[in-house]
């Protein structure tokens, strides 16, 4: 089971396709921490019932400056020995003892990196930052080789029209800095639709990036870095680009993942938590977590979400697969 | 809850009290707790504000029934009671404790120190109450119900300190959201409670350790708040707890002082983070291991409850800090010791050797015995021709307290601190010390004479005026024209700068200042040592005329110190040649 918690919509910097961007106004939500530390044990519960492996992957906004993290991330692990994960700006990487608890607590870090240099400071209103991330990641990483430690280091690019003729020069330098594995989404719409129409990726940029990737994959696997994207990843990134649905026969809600937001809604993806989403306080026992699949599909049945007659949720489309 | 009537409820809360002590252990013993059945009876004991309160010198509790009836905390007898009977043995327990408390949460309340006394109240109770909660299966959640609906029937507002406050002891005792005043959207509050939890669970057997950290946590809410009375105010049962007793400790800086004023979320011990150096860091104030100034010190001793003016602060400050320098006490030599020839009787004071007293002769001075008054002691002399036993040289010091000097009570001044070492030191060998803490023109304050009396000298030395600078030679000229031949030899010292050149001027009747210090030196016999705050080469000063004369011709043994830190030296090697036990030396 994979549960990709979004305990904070606070953050610090300004990127202009998120919806988090600090210079949003609307209310920001934090998740209770005393919520995560209940629902952990029944995670962890469910767990030993199912002789199932748990990934706890925090999110946010930016979760590494949400105050209770690190806090939580020690207990949990200490308490229950629960595999983390995290989704970073990595704006807070450039702090030794960061880098030292991500070691010690997490079992991969994703770092979202855009483009190069100052493109990459200006999408995320985020000046020195590109240094700041190299220097930050390559310590990491030699920490990571001091201390044999474990952490899987990879990196997020989020595609647009504008970044994609630098996506290969991209991946050199993150293969550089030390990342293990690089991932990349296409730029969503829903967050920012001012945004979107003048950045999004367009079905003649998914054609040439289809093209380029088993190049780029084999020059990168040469270095030891992972390019992921399956097939049908793509294929979902082109029927996007081409303004096509994508429905989805049977996503097997709540059986090998869920999300779970800042105000507390269980679904089975990040799309649904409005539609399908119960709150944490339903769930007090493993059995009711158990039957939470059921609950998503009787629901899917019933009411069908708009979300889910053009599904894209990446763990569905094997975002992570090569 | 139906009114009951004083006799009964006395009863109940007597019969609470030896329950309340086997909450904590069947072998704890304490005295009665003083159980006041008007607010009138309890503010005589110094309890006003709160419901309760502890007093760790005479390790007492008291109880103001009246407030608590107010407050419909009558059937709490055992909770309140067993809460106080926590402070004596849970925390703060004792003085030093308490002294460190205070110290920690004040270094976390930058600007806020003043809340420091209650933020360490609030923060012990969450230990003793968790603990009697947990453990001891007492229903202290009760009280904090019981005070919010009091503070909501005053319509008293409820801020976020408490809120966060009462959300702690929620997330502690996994209480619903909200029951006991906890905040229940407030996603920070709620964050913030998890985070005081978590900091007591997590150093649960070393509240100490937490109290730095615990006032960080509630800092920002304090500044946003600023509220007036509230319902905390009833919680404050230890402002007084400290009252009456020695300050011993509390002087030096611990590093943990330095280093606890760590938000919970950033603490090593709660993230599992290994401690490192954190890149760019605030300079600390004040490093680690250093003494405090006098300031700080009688701000941390106020804060305990001890009720001392200033300027008896600065007396133990300067008590505390000489001690360490003093030379030791002087040990008996077997061989040495001279037959003793009775010489006859001279006044005990307090402060000399009890063994010394002479009871006889003090009985028969007078029938009522007045310490220091009445009292006597036998002096002998030694049989010529046998190993030298050293007498005793007095110390008549001067010490400068111009507007050039910094006020001891204040900060801390080396003029002070080295007067202490070399007259508590003087004391220790047996010598008389005769202080005089000199300014301006009529600026001059002494001890009655020469003395042997620790609190007197200290007084003197801690007294500041800080004005004009005019050497009271009056003083000296009446010190030394009553002075008899035979009475003991006495060393004179001064302690000044440069203005330390007003000693040469003219008296008030006209008769030069030279002539007056030519009469001490002789009668005193045992010469006369300047230390001042001059550059080495003082010599080629324009004022040094006077002082070169007076080291040409009166022997005086000048010992510039550019430095006001290098007092100290001067101070310890002076105590060392004049007072330390081991060498025949009697002036310098
Ligand atoms: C919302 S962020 C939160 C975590 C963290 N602040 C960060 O930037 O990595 C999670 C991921 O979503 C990506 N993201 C943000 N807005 C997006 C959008 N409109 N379309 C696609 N991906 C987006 C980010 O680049 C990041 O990799
Ligand atoms: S993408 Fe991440 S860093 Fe950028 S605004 Fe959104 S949450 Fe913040």
């Amino acid at each position: 089971m994979i549960v990709l918690w979004r305990v904070t919509t606070h953050c610090n910097l300004a990127c202009g396709f998120c919806a988090y961007d600090r210079r949003l106004g609307g209310k920001r939500q934090q998740i209770d921490p005393a919520e995560v530390e209940r629902f952990a044990a029944l995670l962890d519960a469910y767990r030993r019932r199912r002789g199932d492996r748990l990934l706890l992957s925090w999110l946010g906004g930016e979760p590494l400056r949400w105050r209770p993290l690190w806090p939580l991330a020690h207990l949990l692990q200490e308490r229950y020995g629960i595999r983390q994960s995290v989704t970073t700006n990595g704006s807070s990487l450039h702090r030794a003892e960061v880098r030292e608890a991500v070691l010690r607590h997490f079992d991969e870090l994703t770092v979202s990196v855009d483009d190069m240099g100052e493109r990459h400071e200006q999408l995320r209103g985020w000046q020195g930052g590109w240094a700041r991330l190299s220097d930050s990641l390559r310590a990491l990483a030699e920490a990571r080789r001091q201390q044999a430690a474990p952490l899987k280091l990879r990196a997020n690019v989020v595609l647009m029209h504008d970044n994609l003729p630098r996506f290969a020069e991209l991946c050199e330098a993150l293969a550089e800095w030390g990342v293990d594995e690089i991932t990349f989404n296409a730029l969503g719409g829903q967050d920012r639709p001012e945004f979107y129409p003048a950045h999004r990726l367009l079905p003649e940029d998914v054609m040439r990036l289809r093209g380029q990737l088993p190049v780029l994959r084999e020059r990168l696997a040469a270095q030891g870095v992972r390019l992921c994207g399956s097939a049908a990843y793509l294929g979902r990134l082109a029927a996007s680009a081409g303004a096509q649905s994508s429905p989805v026969g049977d996503c097997a809600p709540g059986e090998g993942f869920l999300f779970i937001d800042e105000v507390g809604r269980v679904s089975p993806c990040s799309f649904t938590g409005a539609d399908y989403g119960v709150p944490l306080e339903a769930i007090r026992t493993v059995e009711a977590l158990e039957q939470l699949g059921e609950g998503y599909r009787a629901m899917q049945q019933r009411q069908r979400s708009a979300a889910c007659s053009d599904c894209r949720a990446n763990h569905v489309y094997g975002k992570f697969e090569a | 809850m139906a009114a009951v009537d004083v006799e009964t409820r006395l009863a109940r809360w007597r019969e609470a009290w030896p329950k309340a002590l086997a909450c904590w252990s069947r072998y704890t013993r304490l005295h009665d707790p003083r159980l006041c059945d008007s607010r009138l009876e309890a503010a005589a004991q110094g309890l006003s504000g709160s419901f309760a309160m502890i007093r760790l010198f005479d390790q007492s509790v008291v109880i103001d029934l009246e407030t608590v009836a107010k407050l419909q905390l009558d059937d709490c007898a055992l909770e309140i009671l067993a809460h106080e009977i926590g402070h004596h043995v849970l925390a703060p327990a004792t003085v030093t404790d308490q002294f460190r408390l205070l110290a920690r949460m004040r270094r976390a309340l930058p600007t806020l120190e003043a809340q420091a006394p209650l933020m360490a109240n609030l923060f012990t109770d969450l230990y003793i109450n968790d603990r009697l909660q947990r453990r001891a299966g007492l229903r202290m959640d009760e009280i904090y119900r019981r005070l919010a609906r009091h503070a909501a029937a005053q319509g008293q507002p409820q801020g976020d300190v408490w809120t966060l406050y009462m959300g702690i002891y929620e997330s502690l005792w996994q209480l619903p959201r909200g029951s006991l005043g906890g905040p229940t959207e407030d996603a920070t509050l709620l964050g913030d409670a998890w985070l005081g939890a978590r900091l007591v669970r997590v150093y649960a057997d070393d509240w100490l350790h937490a109290a730095g950290r615990f006032a960080t946590l509630l800092l920002p809410y304090l500044v946003a708040e600023r509220e007036g009375k509230s319902v905390l105010g009833f919680l404050h049962d230890t402002r007084l707890a400290a009252e009456h007793a020695d300050p011993r400790g509390g002087l030096e800086v611990e590093p943990e002082e330095v280093e606890g004023s760590l938000h919970p979320s950033e603490d090593p011990g709660i993230t599992g983070a290994a401690r490192l150096p954190v890149e760019a860091a605030p300079q600390a104030p004040q490093a680690s291991g250093q003494l405090r100034e006098p300031y700080e010190y009688g701000e941390i001793l106020k804060a305990s409850g001890i009720q001392l003016s200033d300027h008896e602060i600065a007396v133990r400050y300067y008590r505390e800090r000489a001690l360490p320098d003093l030379v030791p006490f002087p040990v008996r030599r077997r061989r040495a010791a001279p037959e003793p020839l009775p010489e006859g009787l001279e006044p005990w004071e307090a402060g000399d050797p009890l063994d010394e007293l002479d009871w006889l002769q003090t009985l028969l001075q007078s029938p009522i015995v007045v310490p220091g008054v009445t009292t006597v002691r036998r002096v002998q002399g030694e049989q010529p021709g046998r190993e030298l036993e050293r007498v005793p040289v007095d110390l008549d010091v001067y010490v400068d307290s111009s507007g050039s000097m910094p006020n001891p009570q204040q900060r801390v001044s080396y003029l002070t601190l080295a007067g202490a070492i070399v007259a508590l030191s003087a004391l220790r060998s047996g010598s008389r010390v005769q202080v005089t803490l000199w300014s301006g023109k009529n600026q001059v304050t002494r001890t009655d004479g020469f003395v042997r009396d620790e609190d007197g000298i200290l007084s003197a030395l801690t007294g500041f005026y800080g004005g004009g600078t005019c050497f009271p030679l009056h003083c000296l000229r009446e010190t030394f024209a009553r002075r008899g031949a035979g009475e003991r030899p006495v060393h004179l010292l001064m302690i000044s700068d440069d203005g330390i050149t007003t000693l040469f001027d003219n008296d008030e009747q006209g008769h030069a200042g030279w002539d007056i210090v030519a009469m001490a030196l002789a009668k005193g016999r045992a010469g006369g040592t300047m230390a001042l705050n001059v550059p080495l080469n003082w010599q080629q000063s324009r004022w040094s005329e006077p002082l070169l004369r007076a080291q040409a011709q009166q022997d005086w043994l000048i010992q510039p110190v550019p430095r006001m830190e290098e007092l100290l030296d001067f101070a310890r090697e002076f105590s060392r040649r004049h007072y330390q036990n081991d060498r025949e030396v009697t002036s310098p």
